[in-house]
């Protein structure tokens, strides 16, 4: 690890330790056990967390420095107003690793292509099932509904079928997208229930 | 409802404290022109009070957007909220009241200032994560700087800790010692008191490292030394000798001692 590194790592640690909702003994030993190589910088900020703020007198002389810190924000050229890129959390899983992904998770592959497709409706999914899927694709719930929250996506090719813009089709609930593919009462009841 | 942090925290997303949510989202529904009287309210404990956590808020999402005038009011009430949180750098003791100008506090504000600008400048142009934790807690978060900038200061000044003993080897007289460990000014039931607790902890920030660390130890309730391999001790975290430990632990209660019977005596 390069001093950059290290350092960068240093910072968000003590950033994370800073906004723990309490600094007990249970954080405490919790974040000194983890990092050992930081333990008195984050002793240390302990006692800084602790300091009073002691007000400052306000001199004239901020106005211009203030002036000038707003006037170097505004010269960087803010990010581009697009929305930002998405995590797919499917993009690891193509070919033999996808068929591996639906037996592991014991639905069929049309209900997996449905999902990566993002043609169900987030919120419809059951809360167990989400967190599995999440496990198994080592992603996390929020990222996951993030990614299904989108368009649904346009099958490749359909832009050049179409003699107009082609639209993305209309979501469906999830318990509709199992009746379709006609999953048995024992199938439905595993993905309702299971959260293993 | 604010646009989610994307800052992960053992897999899952970090989030604002409901307060802050709360307050970002009363604040969206009031005009302009009041989101500007309330940014005038410097008193945390006036309703109206915009949590500085909202007011990153809202220049993280300013873009182009034609209210300029709007955000730079807003970028100068953030602003003084990270300069009203850095230690003074007029401080007491010029004689007859007058006061004098704390080159260590200068440089800690220059620091803290300048470290924080150029987070906000890296977030404009892209994201910096680091900002989200300032959405989670803004004066713990500037804490961290802080820290970071009184450190620098102290290097640059050259400062070495004051070493008019070795730690490792000197011994304590045994009865002082032992009068020391009998007098814990930082026993439980005293620091009930949030009177005694303040003056306390002003005479803790005024011993050297060694010995501060030592007490904030205790002060969490972790132990000197311990037998079993498996208990977190100040000896195992801070890699010094139980008996370093317990001189640095009687040194510090003594010297707060005194530092509390001086302020009474003043």
């Amino acid at each position: 690890m390069s001093t950059a590194d290290t350092d960068s790592l240093l910072e968000h640690v003590l950033l994370a330790f800073a906004v723990e909702p309490s600094h007990d003994k249970a954080t405490l030993e919790r974040y000194l056990s983890r990092y050992p190589q930081y333990a008195t910088d984050l002793v240390d900020l302990l006692s800084e967390l602790r300091l009073s703020s002691e007000a400052i007198v306000h001199t004239a002389g901020d106005e211009s420095a203030a002036q000038k810190a707003w006037d170097a924000f505004t010269a960087t050229p803010p990010r581009a107003e697009r929305p930002r890129l998405v995590e797919n959390p499917f993009t690891l899983f193509q070919g033999p690793s996808f068929v591996a992904l639906a037996t592991e998770l014991r639905i069929r592959r049309s209900i997996l292509i449905a999902l990566r497709d993002r043609i169900v409706i987030a919120t419809s999914i059951p809360k167990p099932f989400l967190k599995r899927l999440a496990i198994a694709t080592r992603s996390t719930t929020e990222v996951l509904l993030e990614y299904l929250d989108q368009p649904t996506t346009v099958a490749p090719g359909a832009s050049y079928k179409s003699d107009g813009k082609p639209e993305a089709p209309a979501k469906i609930e999830f318990e509709r997208l199992l009746i379709n593919s006609g999953v048995t009462s024992e199938e439905k009841d595993d993905i309702f229930m299971s959260s293993t | 409802m604010a646009v989610p942090l994307r800052k992960l925290k053992d897999g899952v997303l970090y989030q604002r404290r409901l307060l802050v949510e709360n307050a970002i989202d009363d604040l969206m529904k009031v005009s302009r022109s009041d989101q500007a009287d309330r940014c005038k309210i410097a008193d945390p404990s006036d309703p109206g009070y915009i949590p500085s956590e909202c007011l990153l808020h809202l220049i993280r999402g300013c873009r182009s957007d034609n209210s300029d005038h709007f955000f730079a009011m807003i970028f100068r009430t953030l602003r003084r909220r990270v300069l009203t949180r850095l230690p003074n750098p007029a401080i007491k003791g010029g004689g007859e009241g007058k006061s004098l100008v704390s080159q260590r506090n200068i440089a800690i504000k220059e620091y803290v200032v300048d470290r924080f600008q150029a987070m906000l400048v890296q977030d404009r142009a892209g994201y910096d994560e680091r900002l989200d934790y300032y959405e989670v807690n803004f004066d713990a978060a500037l804490a961290t700087l802080r820290l970071d900038g009184r450190k620098k200061a102290l290097r640059e000044e050259k400062r070495s800790e004051s070493i008019g003993y070795d730690d490792e080897t000197s011994e304590l007289n045994a009865e002082v010692e032992k009068a020391a460990a009998a007098q814990n000014p930082v026993s439980e039931s005293k620091l009930d008191d949030p009177v005694y607790r303040s003056r306390l902890y002003a005479a803790i920030e005024s011993l050297p490292d060694n010995q501060r660390r030592v007490i904030e130890l205790l002060l969490r309730g972790i132990q000197i030394d311990s037998q079993e391999p498996n208990i977190p001790t100040i000896v195992r975290f801070l890699g010094c000798t139980e008996k370093t430990a317990r001189n640095r632990r009687d040194r510090a209660y003594a010297a707060i001692r005194k530092a509390l019977e001086m302020e009474e005596d003043a």
